[in-house]
């Protein structure tokens, strides 16, 4: 026996629960107040990102608690010097003890005491109410939402206040495309807000929550038109329904409370949905108006590309957005949104669009003006306007410009025609924000062009509605490749949009839930401002722009595996590596499970519609 | 095999110089003593022995000493005796039938040893040292630090006894004479260096020719000791003939037939422990678990600096108890 003892400074007689002790804290390598290192016990088996508590008595008898995540593991032989050592301890030639560590980071103290663990104390794992502390549930007052579950299976949460707006809002979810899952994360928050009954008693009181609204664009095939239908292979993943049941939700399904909306079929002038995987009954076409159009102040989403940006042609679609807001009449005789432009107006007419916006313009007939029945003829009026050789209608409508930079405006717009012109026409109906908690719209059949107009008038739509109601009822945004819509560098009007919806956004409800390939490409504003961080798998090249994540998460995240993520959160110090839960619900046609009902009723229809072009039988 | 017996050549002594030579025996020397060869009917042979698989119940038992203060003691005329403050540890190193290595039945111990007959008792000290007080009745100089390697020797002594009568075949790290128990087989002394010729010239010439594995027929020493020589390892091309062999040595009270079956079952497990030359000072015959043994040792008797500066603070303590009294 050696008859030297001391040095165990802390832990002695300190008795957990048999199954929750894993070690001792180390003494050889030594604690400091943010990680500290643990000597694992020969049958402990501990895996990175798991919590641990630690207890250390003061010497002024305070007793502090020290929470931590393990973030690293090792093993070697202690003894073995050289790495030939290692065949000679396994060979039976050199004794060598073999030891294994965890390196601990820590979350929180509590008492909240900025002191470093005693060497020597027990580490246990942090199970039960010293989880909850060590996660910071126990701050979380207002309401917790499950943001996953952890690699040993149990629920993370956020507060609740930093996804409402309360104390901060937005999501910003990272990772390579593919491999990251980010939409399905995206997915599965509004699952839990919208469609469990957990989530919506976090949304406010009941008016509240009947009138939350998630809007969703689908950018890929039509995968996100299918989410209120089961998902085949739910079923075949027990493990699912389990995560499911640690995260709250005992029965998940498809979404409940949904609407489809796709733009109308190209080259059909009806109101027909152009989708191939469902059936163009369960699908709303959308597109505005020619009196929207212009009413809504949407011309100036049709300017966000990249060349747009540094040029005259953002000036000249202000002036001309006026002049139609200040010569717009309603046609007579019908309410399909066709309008005429008169040629003149009073001189006392407003040049405030937003007051001009809000009257309802007077009817008059098609003889008066021009008319514009859809984007084709609101082309040909600006093409004829640009042509006239009045100087002083031209100075109106186009600002003093010289010819050139008339003709780059026209050109664009030209060729804008063929992208946004199925968007705009009479009867067509906008993405409205009744009947259904979540609204997908599909964007995934438009040019990028397209795309950014419809993002820019919804959002815009939404923004409008939102300014001055207050913060509930909450509005959900879910959008993804946020670097095409709000790009690092430039300006556009859809880019202020999103950055102004960034900073001002949570105060006023709408809440962004943004995702990217690579955060350093998109407007720095929007992921500083987003209080959730989620990563997923990251490209190693752009893993410096996550400074959220410590240099060893950020390798890691580099080799994530679908599904897994890491999450940042403002109360808890360090990102906690999570799971979620496979869906319920079908995110993407395959996945969707077969409607029997529907294609019997179908098929008989199909049937009688045969029988009876066959006309009726007639007896010989 | 060296080519010691075809043409004069110069070999490099393996073990660095601060352990000094291994090979010190001059061939002609006062003490020579040439013991009788027992086996083989007189005739000294080398022995080949058969494959015995991997080794089982075998161990390696040693120990480490450490003075860690030189200590006086004046009485009131004024004579003045030394002693010394020091540290001692034994262990033993278990291949089992599976399993590592594993080091087991450590043992240290901590004295203050003063020659004379004065024994000198020091308070614990509160950073966890403590020390035995022991004397011993000799003045001569070495007599405490001679005491302090009885001590060790002891220890080790013990911890072999045990092992022995549990069935291990143990290794211990030094000759057997000088012990203070009475051994029997299977206990095998381990000699690393050679201080004086033991055979007759023709025999110790031969010696060299041992491959690895190999061993000299058992020749009989004083107390009551078989021995012979093995190869343990091979110690590279530039070193002496007399590099990379050891001498065994088996108590010869349980008489020749278990001496040789000790010795067959050492000569063919050894070699696997030899250690090599970028890892050992004493290579390859210093063995691999003996050195992390002796490594363990001294790391468990804790850092010298600490203990030379807590008999600081201990001496100091009694020297004001005994002015206080």
């Amino acid at each position: 026996m050696s008859d030297r003892d001391g040095g165990a400074a802390g832990g002695r007689g300190e008795h957990p629960p048999p199954d929750t002790r894993i070690g001792l804290v180390d003494g050889s390598h030594g604690t400091n107040s943010r990680d500290f290192q643990v000597v694992l016990d020969a049958a402990a088996t501990v895996q990175l990102d798991e919590l641990i508590a630690v207890r250390t008595d003061l010497p002024d008898r305070t007793r502090v608690t020290h929470y931590g995540i393990v973030t690293e593991l090792r093993s070697r032989f202690e003894g073995a010097d050289l790495p030939s050592d290692t065949a000679r301890v396994v060979d039976r030639v050199m004794p060598a003890e073999h030891v294994r560590l965890a390196e601990v980071r820590v979350l929180r103290v509590v008492p909240e005491l900025f002191v470093a663990p005693n060497v020597g104390a027990v580490a246990m794992r942090a199970v039960g109410r010293d989880r909850a502390i060590g996660l910071f549930e126990d701050e979380m007052k207002r309401g917790k939402l499950p943001v996953g579950v952890d690699m040993g299976g149990e629920p993370v949460y956020a507060d609740m206040r930093f996804v409402d707006g309360r104390s901060g809002g937005h999501f910003s979810i990272s990772g390579i495309s593919g491999v990251a899952t980010k939409t399905s994360y995206a997915l599965y928050i509004l699952y839990q807000l919208l469609e469990t009954k957990g989530g919506m008693a976090l949304l406010g009181g009941r008016a509240e929550r009947e009138n939350v609204r998630a809007l969703v664009f689908n950018t890929k095939g039509e995968d996100l038109l299918h989410l209120d239908r089961p998902n085949s292979e739910f079923p075949g993943r027990p493990d699912a329904r389990t995560q499911w049941r640690a995260l709250g939700v005992p029965d998940p399904g498809p979404f409940r409370s949904v609407r489809l909306y796709a733009p109308r079929r190209p080259g059909v002038s009806g109101t027909v949905p152009g989708v191939k995987s469902r059936d163009t009954a369960d699908v709303h076409a959308y597109g505005w108006t020619p009196e929207q159009f212009i009413r809504e102040q949407l011309l100036q989403f049709c300017f966000t590309s990249e060349d747009d940006r540094s040029t005259q042609v953002g000036f000249i679609e202000q002036q001309f957005r006026i002049q139609l807001l200040r010569h717009l009449r309603r046609l007579e005789g019908g309410e399909t949104g066709a309008v005429v432009i008169l040629p003149t107006v009073s001189e006392d007419t407003s040049f405030d669009p937003d007051r001009l916006a809000a009257k309802e313009p007077e009817s008059v007939p098609a003889g008066v003006g021009h008319v514009i029945e859809d984007f084709g003829g609101f082309v040909d009026f600006t093409e004829k306007m640009a042509n006239r050789d009045d100087d002083d209608a031209l100075k109106a409508w186009f600002g003093r410009t010289q010819a050139g930079t008339r003709q780059a405006y026209l050109r664009r717009l030209l060729r804008l025609r063929k992208h946004i012109g199925p968007l705009i026409g009479c009867g067509l109906k906008p993405v409205s924000a009744e009947n259904a908690r979540l609204h997908v719209v599909d964007i995934s059949t438009l040019h990028d062009d397209a795309q950014r107009f419809v993002v820019g008038s919804l959002l815009h739509g939404v923004w409008r509605e939102k300014q001055g109601t207050g913060r509930l009822p909450l509005r959900f945004v879910v959008l993804d490749e946020l670097n095409k819509y709000a790009p690092a560098k430039g300006f556009s009007p859809l880019r202020e949009l999103l950055v102004d919806i960034a900073e001002r956004g949570r105060s006023l409800g709408v809440l962004l839930v943004g995702a990217q390939q690579a955060a350093s490409a998109v407007a720095p504003a929007l992921p500083r401002n987003a209080s959730i961080k989620v990563a997923g798998r990251l490209d190693a090249n752009e893993a410096d722009a996550y400074r959220f994540l410590s240099s060893a998460l950020r390798q890691r995240a580099s080799r994530f595996m679908p599904g897994t993520m890491v999450l940042s959160q403002p109360i808890v110090p360090e990102p906690i590596p999570l799971r979620f839960p496979f869906p319920p619900y079908a995110t993407n046609p395959d996945e969707a499970e077969a409607d029997e009902e529907r294609d019997r009723a179908r098929t008989e229809t199909i049937l009688s519609n045969l029988t009876a072009m066959s006309g009726p039988k007639v007896g010989l | 095999m060296n080519p010691a017996a075809r043409r004069p050549f110069i070999g490099v002594e393996p073990f660095d110089v601060s352990h000094g030579a291994g090979f010190r025996a001059e061939e002609e020397d006062e003490h020579t003593v040439e013991c009788r060869i027992v086996e083989d009917g007189g005739r000294f042979r080398i022995h080949r022995s058969a494959d015995a698989g991997p080794p089982v119940h075998l161990c390696f038992v040693d120990g480490v000493r450490r003075t860690e203060a030189h200590l006086t003691h004046t009485n009131s005329q004024g004579e003045t005796i030394t002693g010394l403050a020091g540290a001692w540890g034994a262990g033993a190193v278990l291949i089992g039938p599976d399993g590592p290595a594993a080091i087991r039945h450590v043992e240290t111990g901590r004295a203050v040893i003063f020659s004379g007959g004065q024994q000198v008792r020091l308070r614990p000290h509160p950073g966890g040292w403590r020390w035995t007080p022991l004397s011993v009745d000799s003045g001569e100089p070495h007599a405490a630090s001679q005491h302090l390697q009885r001590l060790m020797r002891d220890t080790e002594a013990d911890i072999a006894d045990r092992l022995v009568a549990d069935g291990w075949l143990v290794v211990f790290d030094g000759p057997l004479h000088g012990l203070r128990h009475s051994r029997k087989a299977p206990v095998v002394g381990y000699v690393k260096t050679h201080h004086r010729r033991t055979l007759a010239v023709e025999h110790w010439q031969t010696v060299p020719r041992l491959a690895v594995g190999e061993r000299t027929s058992l020749f009989a020493m004083k107390d009551e000791r078989y021995a012979c020589y093995i190869r343990v390892g091979d110690p590279g091309p530039w070193a002496g003939p007399w590099a990379g062999i050891v001498r065994l040595e088996v108590p010869a009270s349980s008489g020749s037939g278990e001496a040789m079956e000790t010795v067959d079952r050492a000569a063919r497990w050894l070699p696997a422990f030899a250690s090599a030359p970028h890892r050992n000072a004493r290579a390859p015959v210093n063995l691999t678990p003996v050195a992390a043994l002796e490594e363990h040792l001294h790391h468990l008797l804790g850092d010298s600096r600490l203990a030379l500066r807590a008999v600081r603070e201990a001496v100091m303590q009694r020297n004001q108890d005994e002015e206080a009294a």
